[in-house]
């Protein structure tokens, strides 16, 4: 009934489905069928185990599909249109790790952090702490996924820098290595 | 792991021109809502010993509630559904419930 994609020249490997915990990604290639059984097994699961199924914040998208064709599915499923791309645990898919915008997220989820974090209030350790455990992982999860440009990484080191040594100018930036 | 296959399959739908249709599903408080006469069935299908399924249900099944209506409290009646937030179990039930998805799609790929 239901027709996965198939990956590769024979289209022998078929992804029908990808689940992690509560974020669900079913995949597909494009027919009516597909998308009519779609729906009839997503409210068949939400009769039988009780989870409710948002379609208002749930996310059709398709990748070489006419607008107009998309149109319809997406009445069909009472869904939004989701856009390439789309986040997907908390990881984007179908975007371009080798372009900046790519990045941009990353980028500005450690500024968001750091700000919140005045390094006036912390002491060297604690700045040291900080930037060891918390804020180097958020990056190492993009960047077990996607290789970064050089311009990206050393953008996030110069964020870590400033905020471990002060914020620059004024000359309080300097550190005395040897006394 | 997931995110590698997503990334490939997107990749490649653009690279070959193939059309692909993906469809993110958003649970609404999933935790909140799973049946838990449905979570038993899911145990008994996978073969759980009666007395594991018997603890399980203890631990989430037993709790009881009182609403109080202008101040006065209902009679107390049984949770019926919702994982307990916070409890170490509850993930691990919850995968139990997601699971049933997973039959769900592999049936009406198969059938």
């Amino acid at each position: 009934m239901y027709h996965g994609y198939g990956v590769g020249n024979g289209s022998d490997v078929r992804v029908t489905h990808l689940q992690f915990a509560d974020d669900t990604l079913i995949i597909g290639e494009k027919s009516w069928l597909n998308v009519r059984t779609m729906r009839a097994v997503l409210l068949l699961f939400e009769e039988i185990s009780g989870l409710k199924v948002n379609f208002h914040k749930s996310m059709l998208t398709g990748v070489n599909i006419s607008d107009s064709w998309l149109a319809v599915a997406l009445a069909l499923m009472n869904c939004r249109r989701g856009n390439l791309p789309f986040v997907y645990l908390g990881v984007p898919i179908g975007g371009d790790p080798r372009k900046l915008s790519f990045w941009k997220p990353v980028v500005d989820r450690i500024v968001g952090r750091l700000s919140s974090w005045n390094n006036k209030f912390l002491s060297f350790g604690g700045r040291l702490i900080l930037l060891k455990v918390v804020l180097s992982s958020l990056p190492v999860y993009f960047l077990s996924f996607f290789k970064a440009p050089a311009g990206i990484i050393s953008s996030i080191e110069s964020i870590f820098k400033s905020f471990f040594f002060g914020e620059g100018g004024e000359g309080n930036g300097k550190i005395a290595w040897i006394k | 792991m997931g995110i590698l296959i997503a990334n490939e399959v997107v990749d490649e739908a653009r690279r070959t021109n193939k059309e692909l249709l993906m469809f993110k599903v958003d649970f609404e408080k999933a935790y909140d809502s799973v049946d838990l006469n449905y979570l038993d069935a899911v145990m008994v299908k996978m073969n759980f010993p009666t007395l594991w399924r018997k603890w399980i249900n203890e631990c989430v099944g037993t709790a009881k509630a009182s609403i109080l209506v202008n101040g006065s409290p209902t009679e107390e009646f049984p949770i019926e559904r919702g994982l307990r937030q916070g409890d170490p179990l509850s993930p691990f039930l919850f995968l139990l419930a997601a699971e049933g998805f997973n039959i769900l799609m592999n049936a009406v790929v198969g059938g």
